[in-house]
Parts: structure tokens; sequence; C-alpha cells
């Protein structure tokens, strides 16, 4: 039987227990936590994230095994028009590099090569390095530098440390940073903010734009819609810079350091009072009132409708979707609705949720994706019949699924008026 | 053309070491461990394994080695890992690991861990046969499945009565054939009079097991002439090397199809045993063509033809290629011929490019 534990039992303990730590074991790499413990695999890792700079390339500086998955990458446009292909380059490390640090001598004229191999001058070029010279202790900034002179363009380390994952500068906060390091002090422009913490945009019917176009901000950036290098540098002179995930947290310190921009962070939730809340503090800052009624009521409407009609569905919530399983799951037991099991791994944060859910729905399982013994969960002797988020569906092929992790962002109300309106979709399929 | 070692400025890296052991492995429902700190499993997981409907599977896992573990050598703290999940396993209603593998990558080879003594120690604690690979991720995959496979043989098979008309086929990963072209080699031979076809290690860890009860081997990449020539040696097991004559998979069929008639200069791109067969084939209509094989993977001289050759760098590639009027291998190869104005037929090689047909 999988390890698991009661969200009673959990929140009566206060702490993580040793199995709900990701140092404690093997890291099982189903296709449901694929993403959790190498984020390239799917979605947005170092490597793609990297290159939402504007014009950027990337060198990719490791042993061949490292950027295999490129080979994806480069291929033709997928169905979502998503194609790298000219933007990578490669240094592939052999023993001897490795063992005498040669590949470092050689980086400055990879640069120059690969700048002028491309059809079009990039914009700057971005050197992705991995664990083995996390373990050679490279001073990549250095050779960057030179590199930069070299070339006559910017040239950033981008580190792919896969070690370094559980550290204070783990790699997706890493990359995040480097993102808007390129940015040079601008005159501040009082009607503008940049929204940080998402490698693809938010969705356009999310009603955030609008609420801040309300507030009297005529340009909000999102980095994933920036095409040319001026667009980049235009978030220099944003007012404030509103961060959506917190990953993005070091990059807006960072930010506030240089630029003197100004941060404030807001959470995806899906419970409704939350996100008033939030608005209404964020209205409170920026100076302003919000008329919040017609969204909200929408993503109610969309909720109740759901509730009403499926109130006997019976939830399995993964982690492998856009929001917080815990917080999800404490949403959709407060709306009514029965949560049976959670897959995810909960973090001191999430006991917030957890001890909220442990008195609504005190028998509500949280298994984690990254056990081994998750290669005996058996969809047959569990309950859920709807499962939301990838990591769900894996486990449950044969339940109403709802996999919740397009790279589009949703947002706010909209968040919940769309979860809820693809739920009731799902359940007519 | 650039002339630094190394530099790819058009393909990227082709399937490592890493995912060829690791191929050689899933099939046989052990417990495999990645010794990386998560990037490695995640390529191998999430790109070079196509079977995703397998019944039992090996279970893929990685290491999840971090910063301090890799820079104090915490091994004791693998190990505890280990048999943590070894005993979860155990104490389900029914045990499933037969088997531990721990598959090197760079951050151990980096530390020079010792993944030989690693798994006898596994072995002597936990009591499940356990093997060791030690591929590093800078590899080919040919390498990294002929280890795997090698080790294997060497751990689990044993004498055992012939069985007549048993063929034991080595080297059969989704890397080297797709899961049809399987099929069609299967039947293929059955075809040619062999009574039962094992694909070993594609069949499960049974097959391994039993591969002494073979009549012959038949040996169709170059990840199986390690494990051919051991049991060859060990339990004097004869084999021999290719595809049969009478093979033909249909992307032949329609290659031969296609050629332009005037072809004169041909270059075969895929791994050695593939390639030279579809030159045989391919013979047929161009007997006058010169028909060369290259391959970006092992090359064995005493199966090649004058003129055969393998390459390491793009620049190595792109320079052999240019006196060629045709070219039949993955179109991601093409990529490092923008000039090339012949004729390049498609022959996906998942190795290559993590594309099947």
């Amino acid at each position: 039987m999988p390890y698991f534990i009661t969200a009673q039992e959990l929140a009566e303990q206060g702490t993580i227990p040793a199995d709900l730590r990701t140092n404690t074991q093997l890291i099982y790499n189903s296709p449901a936590a694929l993403d959790f413990n190498s984020p390239g695999a799917q979605g947005f890792g170092v490597k793609r994230a990297g290159l939402a700079l504007p014009g950027s390339i990337m060198l990719l500086i490791s042993p061949a095994c490292c950027g295999r998955n490129t080979a994806a990458l480069a291929a033709p446009p997928d169905a979502q028009g998503v194609s790298y292909g000219e933007r990578f380059a490669y240094l592939l490390l052999d023993e001897s590099d490795i063992v005498t640090g040669r590949h470092l001598q050689k980086i400055p004229q990879a640069v120059q090569a690969f700048i002028a191999s491309r059809p079009e001058p990039p914009t700057c070029v971005l050197l992705c390095l991995t664990c083995v010279d996390a373990l050679l202790g490279t001073d990549m900034e250095r050779i960057a530098r030179k590199a930069s002179a070299a070339a006559g363009l910017p040239v950033r380390p981008c580190y792919m440390y896969a070690l370094t994952r559980e550290s204070i500068r783990p790699p997706m906060v890493a990359v995040r940073e480097m993102l808007y390091s390129l940015l040079e002090p601008a005159p501040k422009n009082a009607r503008s903010c940049n929204l940080l913490g998402f490698f693809a945009p938010l969705a356009d019917a999310s009603e955030l734009s609008p609420l801040l176009k309300a507030a009297g901000l005529r340009t909000i950036n999102e980095l994933s819609r920036l095409r040319t290098w001026q667009e980049y540098q235009q978030m220099a002179a944003a007012n404030f810079n509103l961060v959506l995930n917190s990953e993005a947290r070091r990059a807006a310190q960072a930010m506030q350091e240089k630029l003197q921009i100004p941060f404030i962070e807001l959470k995806r939730v899906y419970g409704l009072e939350q996100i008033t809340h939030q608005y209404q503090a964020l209205a409170k800052l920026l100076g302003t009132s919000w008329e919040l009624a017609p969204y909200a009521d929408a993503a109610r409407t969309a909720q109740e409708k759901f509730c009403a009609r499926h109130k006997d569905e019976i939830f399995g919530i993964g982690s492998r979707l856009n929001g917080n399983a815990f917080e999800l799951a404490l949403t959709l037991a407060r709306a009514g609705l029965t949560v049976a099991e959670i897959y995810g791994l909960p973090q001191a944060d999430d006991f917030f949720y957890i001890k909220k859910l442990a008195k609504l729905s005190p028998e509500t399982r949280i298994y984690t994706n990254l056990s081994v013994s998750m290669a005996s969960y058996s969809e047959s002797s569990s309950k859920v019949t709807f499962a939301l988020g990838a990591d769900a569906v894996y486990y449950h092929p044969h339940a109403r699924s709802l996999a919740w992790n397009e790279e589009r962002q949703p947002f706010g109300y909209q968040a919940v008026q769309e979860l809820f309106t693809q739920m009731e979709a799902a359940c007519h399929d | 053309m650039t002339d630094i070692k190394g530099l790819r400025l058009y393909l990227p890296p082709f399937a490592p070491d890493t995912s060829g052991a690791a191929s050689v492995l899933y099939p046989l429902g052990g417990l495999v461990v990645i010794v990386d700190a998560g990037g490695c499993a995640g390529n191998i997981c999430g790109f070079d394994e196509p079977r995703t409907d397998l019944p039992a599977p090996s279970v893929m896992a990685s290491a999840g080695l971090r910063d301090m573990d890799a820079i104090m050598g915490r091994d004791d703290r693998l190990l505890a890992k280990v048999k943590k999940a070894l005993q979860q396993d155990a104490d389900t209603a029914s045990p499933t690991f037969p088997f531990l593998a721990l598959v090197g990558t760079p951050v151990p080879a980096v530390i020079g861990t010792d993944l030989t003594a690693l798994a006898h120690l596994a072995e002597k604690q936990t009591g499940l046969p356990c093997i060791a690979v030690a591929s590093n991720g800078i590899h080919a995959y040919d390498r990294g499945a002929s280890a795997a496979l090698l080790a294997l043989v060497q751990k689990f098979t044993r004498p055992c009565q012939t069985v007549p008309g048993k063929l034991g086929v080595l080297g059969v990963t989704p890397l080297d054939l797709t899961l049809s072209e399987q099929n069609t080699l299967r039947e293929s031979l059955l075809t040619c009079g062999w009574e039962q076809v094992s694909l070993l290690g594609a069949d499960g860890l049974a097959s391994l097991r039993e591969a002494a009860s073979c009549e012959r081997l038949l040996v169709v990449s170059p990840s199986g002439l390690a494990a051919a020539e051991y049991l060859q040696e060990k339990l004097g097991l004869a084999y021999d090397t290719g595809f049969p004559q009478e093979l033909t998979f249909p992307l032949w069929t329609a290659i031969k199809q296609q050629l332009p008639p005037g072809s004169k200069r041909l270059l075969i791109i895929q791994q050695q045993f593939a390639a030279n067969a579809l030159r045989d084939f391919l013979r047929t209509c161009l007997p006058e063509a010169e028909i060369i094989c290259g391959t970006c993977f092992e090359l064995v001289p005493k199966l090649a033809e004058a003129g055969d050759f393998t390459f390491r760098e793009e620049t190595e590639f792109q320079i052999a290629a240019q006196s060629f009027d045709t070219i039949i291998g993955d179109s991601l190869l093409r990529r490092a011929l923008p000039g090339f104005n012949g004729t390049w037929l498609d022959y996906p090689h998942f190795a290559i490019s993590g594309k099947t047909y």
C-alpha cells in the first residue's frame, strides 16, 4: 500500500514527517512526478525559462545527458507553436574537459561562433551550466564577462544546478533573478508595472490587467509577452512589481535594490473570499477602489452551478496543476465537495490550509507523488471519481478528469470561473 | 564551420549512455535508481522512454542527490534511501522488485563514486541481486545499453537445457527499433524457420534468466555485442550479427520507392547494423551506386565496409556529408547541413531525435 497520511494526522503532527520529505527517500520518476524532479521534463525548466528573454540564445555547457531533451525543443513548432530551434547550441563536455577544465577556455570562442552562425544577431547569450560545473566550482561570472567582451553582447550564466534545488537559491529562483538582471536603471513611469513569476502569459480573460488599468496603469509588462529587447528594457521603468509566484521573490528583491522598483506579492488562490481580500488590499495600496462584484459573481455562479450539479463527485487533487493542491482542496471542501485524496508535498506554509482542511475533511488522504511506494497505487481501491491535476489524472485514468496545467496562467476570479467551467465540461465528456 | 571540440551549433545531444542503460532495464520490473540530482532521470523518463504501456515495468527512481551529498560523499544515505524503498515494497501485499540497479550519471562520475562497490554493499545488505552501470552521461546510449545488458547476463543468465529452434535476439531497445519494428523482426525470424524468438531483455527478466536455453543468438545492434561475446565465452552460445535477409521494414520499402533514380553516392546514417541491412536491401535496386554507412554511435570495424565512418563532432559530419547526393537519416541531422542540395530521405532514429514513426 502506498504511503499516505490523513489531513487530521498531519495537522496534529504539525511538522512534515520524514515520508513527506525529499531528502529521506528515493524520488519516484513516474509521469506523475516527472516535472517535480526535473522541471525541464515538462513545462518550463531552466532552459526554456532562460530563453524567455527576447532575442536571447543559449549555449548549454554540459555532458550530453543534460541537454538531451532539447531535441524536443529544437523540433519544428508544436501544436502551440513552440519551437526553440535556432536558439540553442551545445558545448558538450568529455572526461578530459571535466578533469582539466579546458572547456572553460573555449567558451568565449564558442559564443562568438554561435552568434556568427545565426542569421539574426541575438540580443544576449545565456550560458547554461549544470551539476558538473557546480561540483567543479566554476566561476562562470568571470567567464561570461570574458565572453561578453569578446562578443560585444551581454553574456549571462544560467545555473541549472539540480544539486542545489533545496538550497536557498534553487535553479528556478536563480533563473528568475537572471532574467531581470539585464535591466538597466531607467526613469520611472508611474503608469507602468510588471507582473513577475510566470514564464507564460497570464490568461487573457484574467481580471488582473483590467483592474490594474482601472487603477490608472497603462503599461502592464509580462516578460513572456515582450518581443524585443527595447520592450524588455521598459520593465526597468515600472513603478512597482507584482509578484505572482513566490519563486520570483528574490528577483523582485534584486530589482528593488538595483532599480528601486518596490514589489507587492499576490498569491494564486481559489477561495473567493481570499481573492477578494487580496484585491481589496492591493487596491488600498494603489490608492484606488475596485468594483469586484461582477468578476466575483461570475466566479461564484460557476462554482455554485458545479457544486449543485456534481456534489456527489469525490475528488483526487494533484499538485501538478496551476494552483496549490492544499489550498484548492480546502476551497473545494468549503464549497461542500468531497476531497478524498491529495497528491502533493506539503511545505511549512501549507499547514495554514491543512489545519483548516483537517477540520472540514479529516480523512482526506495525503499521498506523495515522490514515494516509490506510489508504484503500488491502485485506482480500483480508491473512491476518487474526479481527478484534478496532471498527476491525479495519471493515477485515475478512468475517472472524470481535468489536468488544469496549461501554460497560460489562470489567475484570480477568472481562474475560479474557468476551473469550475472546465470541470463542468469534463463531467459531460 | 568551427573546429572547437564538442561545439554543436545545430544538433542537440543524442541519447546518452544513461538513457541506453535505462532503456535496457526498464522492461524488467526492478528498482532502477538513477544516481543523480533529478535532471538526468527527467531526461531519461521524460524523453528517452517511449514505452508507457508496459504492464509491470521497472520503477525508475532518482537518488535525489543534493550538493552536500556530493560534497560529503554520503553513500550511506543513498543506501538508506534504497533500503527504505525496498522495505516499502516488501510491506506490500505482493513485493515486486526482483533486482536493484544503480545507473551512474555525471555527478557520481565527477565525485568518483564506486558504483560497483555500492552495488555489492547494497546486495549484501538487502539480499536483492544488484547491478551497477557506470554510465556518466558523456557517452552515447549504445555504450550504456551494452554495459547494462552485459551486467544483466553476468548476474542472471545461468546454464540450462538448450531448446532446439529457439533464437535469442540481443540489442533490442526502442532507442534503436520501434515497437512496431520489434514485432516485424520477431515475425520475420519466425517466418525464417525459428520456432521461438526471444528478444532478450525486451521480453522481460525471465528471457535473460533463460537466455542459455537459446540454440543461437542474433545481435541486431552494437549494444548487444558485449553480452553476446560473454554468453559465447561463458556458455558456448554462438551468435550472428545483423538482420535476417528476409526482413524488410515498411520504412525501408518507402525509402526505396523514393530514391532518386540517378543516385550515385548515398549515405545511410543509423546504428551500424540497421544501416548495413538497409544498404544490402538498396543495393538490389542501385547496384552501381556507392552506398556508405555512417553512424554517430559505435562502429564495429569488422562489420564495416571501406568508406564507412563514425563521427563524434558536428563538423566531422558536415564535412563527410558534402560528397553525397542522397542522404538517408534522421531529419534532425539535416539541421547541420543547411546548404545540402541533394535528396534527404527521413529514417527516424529515436536515439537521435527522440522521434518515432
